[in-house]
């Protein structure tokens, strides 16, 4: 699965730091899901998008293979 | 949507570094220094070894079952994952002194000395916990140390 949460934090330029803390959740998760090394679960996903208020498939999408 | 993990809550995780530290130099003092002087009764300093074991043996539960500060769910997956790796290894170690110690019963190629027997068998409950805060703590610290390159 990829996601454009790195494009979307610079759009309103925030650090993964803000985000994490307007999420709830540490700064090695945002990390972790922006690197593509950990799949965040639906909860999460739809509290980021949430965040950017944009609808859940524009920041994460499926890949070949999923 | 809010699940009960079964974890304490995060300040026990200072009590339990404090009881550690406190718990190991003092079952250390007993060992070496009031069972080999012999400034008390026998029976006492075994009971005072006893004790500190046991409170180390705490400790390293709080330690290991307490929650991060922030305890979302990339902890979590990081706790389980480390769960699974710690059972592999210790079954292994566990395997390994058992296996051992059959051979050298059949063949007798080291000494029967009981007592390295005994330390070796009883050691593996309490050193699950050692070694699950070790893999914890280190997989924590490098998923932490990833951080630094980014921005």
């Amino acid at each position: 699965m990829k996601n454009n949460i790195r494009v979307e934090r610079a759009i309103v330029k925030i650090s993964q730091q803000q985000l994490a803390d307007e999420i709830g959740v540490s700064r090695q998760t945002i990390n972790a899901i922006e690197l593509g090394k950990y799949v965040p679960s639906t909860i999460l996903s739809l509290k980021i998008a949430r965040y950017f208020e944009k609808p859940v498939e524009e920041i994460f999408q499926l890949e070949e293979g999923d | 949507m809010k699940k009960n993990n079964f974890l304490l809550p995060h300040y026990f995780q200072k009590i339990g570094w404090g009881l550690f530290i406190f718990s190991f130099i003092f079952l250390g003092v007993s060992l070496y220094v009031f069972n080999k002087l012999e400034l008390f009764d026998q029976n006492y300093s075994r009971y005072g070894t006893m004790i500190f074991y046991l409170l180390l043996i705490f400790s390293a539960l709080f330690v290991a079952f307490a929650k991060e500060k922030i305890e979302d769910e990339l902890i979590q997956n990081i706790r389980f994952t480390s769960i699974v790796i710690t059972a592999y290894i210790s079954f292994s170690i566990f395997m390994i002194v058992w296996i051992f110690y059959a051979i050298n019963h059949a063949f007798r190629f080291l000494p029967m000395d009981p007592k390295i027997w005994i330390y070796l068998r009883s050691i593996n409950p309490v050193t699950m916990f050692m070694l699950y805060v070790v893999i914890f703590r280190t997989r924590l610290f490098i998923s932490k140390r990833g951080l630094k390159n980014e921005e």
